[in-house]
């Protein structure tokens, strides 16, 4: 008996010292597009994330409301003409560290990771796989990614008036920190 | 030339002129500074997260693109990775929070705020993810 109390509280123990999830609210997401016309720029600094060191896995989730433009009328074009906010209010990530394959995210370093899941934009599912770094540190963890995605996947239609000033990719930029959950 | 033709021709111009200057003004305009602007809604930050926690639709309805003025005490202060600021609001009794987004990087010690401050802060309101959410904040001293 005094056996399994002793086991019980060192699995106990060992639960609290290592966090299997770490997660942010204040991650950041923003995305670029440059023409000779015309620059798009928008921020989100209000990101949700989770990272679960056990399996691996990665999920973010962001409101299309949350993302800032220089000037308003982009801000009200993107919002009701090309990712309709009103209808499709989120959009969202959910995807697993591919390679290195089994890296093991509760050792401290830093990792150039691949990761692939499925991206929702616009109520629209694709399967996507993209590059970036996390770096393990002792009470934290960081990601940084760079990719870029089409509009025209996500079914986000841009007017043939308008088509010349946006660019045809954008350089989206994720950039998280997170901290252990339930600190 | 006739005089009236002139006058036409003058008339035109100006009308163009005035066009391409207000086009080019609302292209550009920026993206308003919430500094001196009425609020549309007044309340505390549990108030309004209680809104949304007990209907969501209906809140997102009333509040989202609106500008809302919050009352509640600061619990969490985290500089963004573009170094803006979040600040978090919350009570005991919520099981959610109001995190806002400010508009730049406030001096908050400046201002005496920290942890634990009760503050008012004026945002635009973005919906609802797992906290309810609040833009281009400013902090309202009156």
């Amino acid at each position: 008996m005094k056996k399994l109390i002793v086991l019980i509280a060192l699995s106990l123990a060992s639960v609290a010292v290592l966090p299997q999830k770490y997660m942010t609210k204040n991650g950041y997401i923003g995305f670029y597009g440059h023409t000779p016309v015309e620059d798009i720029k928008a921020d989100n600094n209000q990101v949700s994330g989770i990272i679960d060191v056990a399996t691996n896995q990665i999920v973010f989730q962001v409101l299309m409301k949350s993302f800032r433009f220089d000037r308003s009328l982009m801000e009200e074009h993107f919002n009701e003409n090309y990712v309709e906010s009103d209808k499709f209010p989120k959009a969202s990530f959910k995807g697993t560290v591919t390679e290195p394959a089994g890296v093991d995210l509760n050792k401290t370093g830093a990792y150039e990771v691949t990761v692939s899941g499925d991206m929702t934009i616009h109520g629209v599912t694709k399967p996507v796989t993209v590059k970036g770094t996390i770096e393990v540190l002792a009470d934290a963890i960081k990601a940084i990614s760079k990719f870029n995605i089409l509009p025209e996947d996500y079914d986000i239609s841009i007017p043939s008036v308008v088509r010349e000033k946006i660019a045809k990719e954008m350089e989206v930029t994720v950039n998280m920190n997170y901290a252990p959950m339930g600190k | 030339m006739k005089k009236t033709t002139r006058y036409i021709l003058i008339g035109a111009v100006t009308v163009v002129l005035i066009a391409i200057i207000a086009g080019l003004y609302l292209f550009n305009k920026k993206a308003p500074d919430l500094a001196g602007v009425k609020p549309d809604y007044v309340l505390t930050a549990s108030a309004l997260y209680n809104d949304f926690e007990t209907d969501e639709a209906t809140a997102t309805q009333k509040y989202v693109d609106k500008i809302i003025q919050v009352t509640g005490t600061i619990t969490v202060i985290e500089v963004n990775a573009d170094s803006t600021i979040n600040i978090t609001l919350g009570e005991s009794s919520m099981t959610g929070s109001v995190i806002c987004t400010m508009k730049g990087a406030p001096d908050l010690a400046g201002m005496g705020l920290a942890n634990g401050s009760e503050v008012v802060i004026k945002g635009i309101c973005s919906g609802m993810l797992m906290d309810v959410l609040l833009n281009k904040c400013v902090i309202v001293t009156e």
